[in-house]
């Protein structure tokens, strides 16, 4: 009498029947695996392969609103208000929305001036110590503002430190930049903005959910 | 007299002989309170499930807001065929595999690895007055890639960039080209506008 031995892709049972397998045993599986390879399925089969993470993004921020500042019923932009970064990247919020997204995400922390209970203002980032991240503003002027105004803005750090290039923005209409910023922190958190270099004409207060609608502000990790 | 059962690590045959073995029954994987967004990663050892190490798309990003003048810079000239160099006394390179060619803190060209990459570009030489223009696209040793970009008279008109996606299949050198140069500031009287306010932004999208 003669019994059938089964076997699992060639390999045999052992003399109480257990079949070992790994798995580029499985007949789908190929693996040449380095360490914190990950399985991967490449249409046919799985192999091992490196993870790949991409970007990190963050979000826009600034949820536009109706809402008005009474704080700022003035006409035009005062920079005494500036402490330290510029004020057009701030965006009146209303306190019940759903104003800063950025919050719960890890790295960045948005820092807010409240002057008022329908008046907020985004005023700083703070980045995490030992942190890599590109930051990218696109802004303008508010609609009202005079037609010739404008500023010159760059990101900075509170102390200074120019973090990338020059922009000039004016009022919707007649320009929007994206300006762009590049920090690297290591030891410790560093506070960054967008800081103002130069003002030239009337330019209003960023309030109007026109102007707001301009703003986009995200963030690439880069480490 | 018995015979021997079957099992696949503690998948035993039904009675019709058919295993049921999950991935955990594999001697080489082990499975620990698995869970959803779970990769299979080998640790050096075994396989495990695991949320998997983040890592991140490379960046260059070349440009500070510096002040100068671009006439000290290694630029053959401000003409239609000339390259644009960009001033930056510390650039950052995320790319692996990358590098960018300088002298005296001047970056003339930036080669890439193999990969896919978005490449932005912004010019602010200096013109001498507002019929003035300048464009330049992005250059990849043999032909002019991607979309124009403009810079004009007053500083609000700098900050229109030359972008393209490109895939080198091997390590390419990609510079910034003029093809326009309408009433540009001859190189030697060139402020330190464009150092101020040029930069390039490359990032990577696949390798």
């Amino acid at each position: 009498m003669s019994y059938l031995t089964n076997t699992i892709n060639s390999i045999e049972p052992d003399r109480i029947g257990q079949v070992t397998l790994d798995l580029n045993d499985l007949s789908n599986v190929s693996t040449s695996p380095a360490v914190n390879d990950a399985l991967y399925f490449d249409g046919s089969d799985w192999i091992a392969s490196a993870i790949i993470i991409r970007y990190e993004d963050i979000a826009t921020f600034a949820t536009p609103s109706t809402l008005s500042a009474a704080q700022y019923t003035a006409s035009y932009y005062n920079t005494s208000f500036e402490s330290p970064f510029l004020l057009p990247i701030r965006s009146t919020l209303s306190t019940a929305g759903p104003n800063v997204i950025l919050d719960s995400l890890p790295k960045l922390t948005i820092g807010e001036k409240v002057y008022g209970t329908k008046s907020r203002y985004i005023e700083r980032i703070t980045v995490d110590a030992n942190t890599k991240a590109l930051l990218s503003c696109d802004v303008c002027l508010a609609e009202n503002s005079q037609s010739t105004a404008f500023i010159d803005a760059q990101w900075q750090t509170s102390t200074g430190t120019a973090l990338g290039p020059i922009v000039r923005i004016r009022r919707t209409g007649y320009n929007r930049q994206t300006i762009h910023g590049y920090i690297s922190t290591s030891g410790s958190t560093v506070d960054v903005g967008l800081k103002t270099l130069t003002l030239s004409g009337n330019v209003a207060w960023p309030q109007s959910t026109a102007t707001k609608n301009q703003y986009a502000l995200t963030a690439k990790f880069t480490a | 007299m018995s015979h021997n059962k079957i099992k696949i690590g503690n998948g035993e045959p039904s009675r019709i002989g058919a295993i049921g073995a999950e991935l955990g029954d594999l001697s080489d994987v082990t499975e620990s309170s698995v869970a959803l967004g779970n990769y299979l990663i080998y640790d050096g050892s075994s396989w495990e499930n695991a949320t998997p190490t983040a890592t991140y798309a490379g960046t260059i990003f070349i440009g500070e807001g510096a002040s100068q003048n671009y006439s000290g810079s290694g630029a053959s000239g401000v003409s239609v065929g000339n390259d644009v160099e960009f001033y930056a006394a510390s650039t950052t390179n995320t790319i692996t595999g990358a590098t960018i060619t300088s002298a005296s803190n001047w970056i003339s060209s930036v080669t890439l690895p193999a990969g896919t990459f978005k490449l932005y570009a912004v010019a602010g030489l200096d013109l001498t007055n507002s019929s003035g223009l300048l464009e330049y696209r992005w250059h990849d040793g043999s032909s002019q890639v991607g979309a124009t970009g403009n810079c004009g008279y007053t500083n609000d008109l700098v900050g229109n960039p030359a972008v393209t996606i490109v895939t080198p299949t091997t390590g390419t050198t990609y510079t910034v080209e003029i093809i326009t140069a309408t009433n540009v500031v001859a190189k030697a009287s060139q402020t330190d506008r464009h150092s101020e306010r040029g930069y390039i932004l490359i990032e990577e999208i696949r390798t």
